[in-house]
């Protein structure tokens, strides 16, 4: 948000509720930007060379010409693009995203089915990252120029350097190859039959390396955001009032510096959703997670369109989703720092 | 010469830059002597098959699955990632720098609708679109240059607009306007020279940002068939980490330190070039 548009929630917010108006701010963002997701994706889905119908027949291998032909008109490839495109957006209003030939499903099915488990897995990682990075960053700042500092700094330096696919690899020849701790992939064990909390903990144990390599190299972003952020706070007057009223170092830290520090953190998180995303896509990749970035890679590989096109719409809707709470929450916590 | 000189005193002061540089130097000579130390194809069957790394002097860093020579992959590997991170990092730039000039000089409508613009191309989540764009452009070096550019310019473009929109109405931008100097010149030739700081950092944090990228896509067996990179050394090798960690491990470790290397490099630019914020 720049701050023209939060200079204005801050004014009308005495008339309507601030929630509703951050939530509308967003909206009218978010509309345009949706609608032109749409005719990009539809587009550029299209120019993709070599076509489902011949990937498709290749699965079943091969198969005779009107049969081709026969399919081809059933997924209306044989229209003009225009009418294709039409087709697709009438469609797309009443959440029927076609057929996908690969999965033999609604592509509404496999992309719920897939849904689920990689919002799953962001928000374990998201939440690692934005704890490990807020003690880290508030750590480093508390012992500005000693070992402590220098390590920390050191060490998201060098994670941020890390290739994810890396550092999953790495992980699964320590914890899984090695030491034998934790499963090399997957999202269950495969007919072992467990339900409840039993089932949970069994999928708990699956997460930890995905939602561990994920959440790593955002911790690293995120302890160097708020390790600068509280350094550029460390001489300002408010902490130096704040100590000079004997405050203790904790209180000022957590309770005078760190909000300060989470507005540019929230934002940081919001803008890089959607690179959060895409880093599912090599993670679910190298554990075999069932989620969206793994049916990404296989849609694109296997020239699946509905399905690539479903997917970076609900993408694109599931950032446009998590950028409103993210807004919210930045607001919130303006309107605290307001009237403190 | 002086003022080079002095840039170098500033920028030595920063010992991790001064390493940073180091490993960008010693990768820059490794792409570049590839050819010259190592004639042939580098994809060649060198030896026996998973040959461990500090075993033999014939092969320091061992061989793959197939009898290939990691040591050698290794050097014409930097050649491609090198390359990807420069040519990408520079067509991001000019793409960025463009839009963002542009959005901060002229503001009003025009800066309302490339800004808007640019926040749509944020919400599009990158790896994604750029695996769809390698795919539609044939997987090829260009095609993975212009997908990481096309997916990394709106941070650029920001960081632009921002500077831009500082100068704008500073006093010799409007001089320059009251003497009736054409838009185009003031851009160029007034305002860019004093905003190009913060856009070299930015441009060499998206160098880095780059090499990752394209490893990520190579990782995923989508880079370019026809060269050695070292992201496709690491993807090639996931089949065999389970015994054979060396394959993909060393590989992975070169992207590392590259990355890091220039990460360094920037910090140190950024010291050197912005003076006054490095004695907060």
């Amino acid at each position: 948000m720049d701050a023209s548009s939060s200079q204005a929630v801050r004014v009308r917010r005495k008339t309507t509720p601030w929630a509703f108006q951050v939530a509308v701010n967003r909206l009218k963002q978010a509309i345009p930007t949706i609608a032109c997701v749409l005719v990009v994706n539809f587009f550029l889905v299209r120019l993709i060379p070599g076509d489902p119908v011949d990937a498709f027949v290749a699965k079943a291998q091969g198969a005779d010409q009107a049969f081709k032909d026969h399919i081809r008109h059933e997924m209306g490839l044989d229209e003009p693009i225009w009418v294709q495109f039409g087709i697709y957006l009438s469609k797309v209003a009443h959440l029927d995203f076609g057929w996908s030939f690969q999965n033999s499903a609604p592509v509404l099915d496999v992309i719920l089915l897939r849904l689920w488990p990689t919002v799953l897995l962001l928000v374990f990682s998201i939440g690692v990252s934005l704890l490990g990075g807020v003690f880290l960053g508030v750590t480093a700042a508390r012992y500005s120029q000693t070992w402590k500092d220098r390590t920390i700094a050191f060490m998201s330096m060098v994670l941020y350097a890390m290739p994810a696919f890396w550092i999953g690899l790495s992980l699964i020849v320590v914890f899984s190859v090695k030491l034998r701790l934790l499963p090399v992939g997957g999202f269950d064990t495969v007919g072992s039959g467990k339900t409840g909390i039993a089932y949970a903990l069994d999928v708990g144990r699956h997460m930890t390396l995905p939602a561990l390599t994920l959440g790593l190299f955002y911790l690293a972003v995120y302890t160097r955001l708020v390790r600068a952020s509280m350094f550029e706070l460390l001489d300002s007057d408010f902490v130096r009032t704040a100590r000079a009223k004997g405050l203790s170092e904790r209180t000022v830290l957590w309770r005078h510096m760190l909000p300060h520090a989470l507005l540019p953190l929230l934002t940081l998180v919001g803008v890089q959703l959607g690179s959060l995303l895409s880093g599912v896509i090599v993670i679910e990749t190298v554990f075999s997670w069932p989620g969206l970035g793994r049916l990404t890679f296989q849609a694109a590989l296997q020239r699946d369109y509905n399905v690539l096109l479903a997917i970076l719409l609900m993408s694109t809707v599931l950032v446009v989703c998590a950028n409103l709470i993210v807004d919210l929450l930045s607001a919130w916590i303006d309107r605290r720092m307001d009237v403190n | 010469m002086e003022p080079l000189l002095q840039f170098w005193r500033r920028y030595r002061q920063n010992r991790g830059a001064v390493f940073g540089l180091a490993i960008v130097l010693t990768a820059s000579a490794m792409a570049l002597l590839a050819p010259w130390l190592f004639p042939g194809d580098p994809r060649r069957i060198a030896g026996a098959p998973y040959i461990a790394p500090f075993v033999t002097w014939q092969f320091p860093l061992g061989t793959d699955q197939l009898g290939r020579d990691i040591f050698v992959q290794l050097f014409y590997g930097a050649r491609v990632s090198l390359l990807v991170g420069i040519a990408a990092s520079l067509v991001t730039a000019l793409i960025g720098c463009t839009i963002g000039a542009l959005a901060g000089f002229y503001g009003g409508r025009l800066g309302a609708l490339l800004m808007r613009g640019t926040e749509m191309f944020q919400t599009i989540p990158d790896i994604m679109l750029a695996l769809v764009l390698v795919t539609i452009l044939q997987a090829s070096l260009l095609s993975v240059i212009i997908s990481i550019a096309i997916v990394s310019w709106t941070t650029v473009a920001r960081v632009t607009r921002a500077e831009f929109l500082k100068f704008r109405s500073q006093d010799f931008v409007l001089a320059c306007v009251v003497m009736g100097m054409p838009s185009w010149r003031i851009i160029v030739s007034q305002i860019f020279p004093n905003v190009l700081p913060p856009i070299v950092v930015m441009t060499s944090i998206i160098a880095a940002g780059a090499i990752l990228a394209e490893s990520s896509l190579s990782f995923l067996g989508l880079g370019d068939p026809n060269s050695v990179s070292w992201g496709m050394m690491t993807g090639a090798g996931r089949s065999v980490f389970r015994n054979a960690w060396y394959v993909s491990g060393i590989p992975g470790l070169a992207i590392l330190m590259a990355v890091l290397g220039i990460n360094l490099v920037s910090d140190g630019l950024n010291d050197a070039l912005n003076p006054r914020r490095r004695e907060r």
